[in-house]
């Protein structure tokens, strides 16, 4: 696939319109059409189905839905990116430590192995909830790369090392070319599908992790995300009482969200493969 | 030595490799924190309204802090540490003070260790065996189809499927979650039959979900090894078709099995979710508990204890490697 057929492809154009679309969306509303700070409580009738006026309702705690669904969905995303950008940034420096150094390297695969076997949940669960009054949405995605670089790193590593047997690369070295530009030249046009992959599954990752550690109630639960969204959804019984609007409408945003990066990753994949 | 001696020494020390450097990570948290635990317990039982002299609230504090093991060189309170959680001493939980936390917990590991293996090894087998179907089977179109919507799933959070599968399950459907605590004194056999009865909705919920990712994996690799030459051979040998689904299987195999081993970790974090939502009596469920009440001490225990158990369940894996994987049986024929 070349890159025209990349950017003529109509699954790839709307997969990457839903995606800036909805990042613009909750960019922009809320800075621009919110009136009243949708984190507060009970500014809005409760418990309102979608009508002209709530067009996504209003929820138990009297909340309007159309002013808190983008900036949940902005925090959800901003902890997912913060997450992919400093774990993939890890992974690359540990994977590059076990390749490059080869003193170090079975110690560097041992410890990424003993990683990967850690569960992540109640680190990060206690981490996030001792330290929750104190730090901002940002910081929670450099939280959930404590654990998240073990998984990435791993497969880098593996691909680093069979890259480093290649012919063309003892080709390049024996040539003289000096080591950055090994890395840049001969390395980076591998590598770089394998990253972009691994940035978007991080990604995917921190909102899930996100969403679970806030269906536990150990999120911000003040701050909206997709997850605290759900989870005060589940504590006010919306289920059982048929607030559908309540759990439905900001599920179906991150789905869609979710789903369209998802594509591009695929479709981005298969564009680097060639 | 026997290199089936040697593995098993090697695999042992990663096991306490594990638990050490989880025990670590337990410390840092448990030290890093922006409060004091032993702080939070004294205003807690203070808060409870007794009438205590200054002196006594004094030697109450120094009390706590000796069995939090606060007040020494950030060294020795390391050790300290190691010594209290490795002989399973994992000091009072605030809520149930002063319950230790290592019998609270020690109830609800069996029943995590059950559903993570049950919950593991099954989506495993099924994912498995459906990935080497869907790669050699004829029917393109249906593996095809099978494939599009493990793909289409992939993307979504496990967490909004969970309670998707929770509304459909009680609310749709109208079933009942068995309910009820830890069964305590009672015969193994019918502790194991609770435990059993008390998984199944947990349990079909994370195996309609998690054999997808398995089956994706599989078939990619089954998809490469079809097309490798010691195929091809056994095709023109005129072999049936199973006997070239066993060759694909057993080939592929290997790469999957360690796969297995090392995802345990990341499975907890659907399990927990999955036993507090369907309220199953295990660490999942407890480590909910500990968040609502702020019990600090018991969220540790759980970590660790979590910790253990995930690196428990991937060492008795790991001992069976070795019928999984010739080369570590037959020594010298790297």
């Amino acid at each position: 696939m070349s890159f025209k057929d990349l950017i003529k492809d109509r699954v790839f154009i709307v997969s990457l319109s839903i995606v800036v679309g909805l990042a613009l969306y909750t960019v922009i509303y809320p800075a621009y059409f919110t009136k009243v700070d949708p984190t507060k409580w009970y500014t809005y009738p409760q418990g309102i189905p979608p009508c002209p006026q709530f067009p996504f309702g209003t929820t138990l705690t009297g909340q309007n839905l159309a002013d808190l669904v983008p900036v949940a969905l902005r925090n959800s995303l901003t902890i997912g990116l913060t997450t992919a950008l400093t774990s993939t940034a890890i992974a690359i420096a540990i994977s590059a430590l076990a390749t490059l150094i080869r003193r170090l390297s079975t110690a560097v695969m041992t410890f990424i192995d003993v990683m990967c076997t850690i569960p992540p949940l109640p680190i990060l669960i206690i981490l996030i909830f001792t330290w929750r009054e104190y730090i901002a949405i940002p910081t929670i995605g450099l939280i959930l790369s404590i654990t998240g670089w073990a998984w990435p790193s791993r497969a880098l590593t593996s691909i680093l090392s069979s890259l480093r047997e290649r012919m063309f690369v003892f080709t390049a070295y024996l040539c003289g070319l000096p080591l950055y530009k090994i890395v840049a030249k001969e390395f980076m046009p591998f590598l770089m599908r394998y990253i972009f992959v691994h940035f978007i599954n991080l990604t995917l990752w921190g909102i899930g992790m996100e969403t679970t550690i806030s269906l536990f109630g150990a999120m911000k639960m003040e701050t909206p995300t997709i997850g605290t969204t759900l989870y005060w959804a589940l504590r006010y019984q919306a289920f059982i009482l048929g607030l559908w609007w309540w759990y439905l409408i900001p599920t179906l945003f991150l789905i869609a969200f979710l789903v369209s990066l998802y594509t591009i990753n695929m479709k981005v994949d298969e564009y680097l493969m060639t | 030595m026997h290199p089936l001696v040697r593995y098993i020494i090697q695999r042992f020390l990663r096991f306490l490799l594990t638990i050490w450097i989880g025990l670590t990570i337990v410390f840092i948290i448990s030290r890093a924190m922006p409060f004091n635990a032993a702080d939070l317990l004294v205003n807690r039982i203070l808060s409870y309204g007794t009438r205590l002299s200054g002196e006594e609230i004094e030697a109450m504090r120094r009390t706590i802090y000796d069995l939090f093991g606060l007040g020494a060189p950030i060294h020795i309170q390391y050790f300290k540490f190691l010594v209290h959680y490795l002989t399973g001493d994992m000091g009072p939980s605030l809520a149930y003070f002063p319950e230790r936390v290592s019998n609270i917990v020690a109830l609800a590991l069996p029943y995590t260790i059950f559903l993570l293996l049950m919950a593991s090894l099954i989506t495993w087998v099924i994912g498995n065996l459906a990935g080497v179907l869907a790669a050699l089977s004829r029917r393109e179109k249906l593996s095809r189809a099978i494939e599009y919507i493990a793909l289409g799933a992939q993307p979504i959070p496990f967490a909004v499927y969970a309670l998707a599968y929770l509304m459909l399950y009680v609310l749709v459907l109208g079933l009942s979650l068995p309910t009820g605590g830890i069964v305590q004194g009672k015969p193994f056999w019918y502790i194991l039959l609770d435990m059993f009865n008390r998984s199944l909705p947990p349990l079909t919920a994370i195996v309609i979900w998690g054999w997808m990712g398995n089956f994706l994996a599989m078939k990619n690799l089954a998809m490469k090894i079809k097309n490798e030459d010691f195929i091809e051979f056994v095709k023109l040998t005129g072999a049936p078709q199973n006997v070239i689904f066993k060759y694909v299987l057993r080939n592929a195999f290997v790469p999957q099995y360690t796969y297995l081993l090392l995802s345990l970790g990341m499975m907890f974090t659907g399990n927990a979710l999955i036993e507090y939502l369907f309220s199953y009596p295990g660490l999942g469920m407890l480590f909910y508990t500990s968040i609502v009440n702020a019990d600090i001490n018991l969220m540790l225990g759980i970590a660790y204890m979590a910790i253990v158990g995930v690196a428990t369940a991937t060492f008795v894996l790991d001992l069976t490697y070795p019928l999984v994987d010739p080369r570590i049986r037959y020594p010298g024929q790297r």
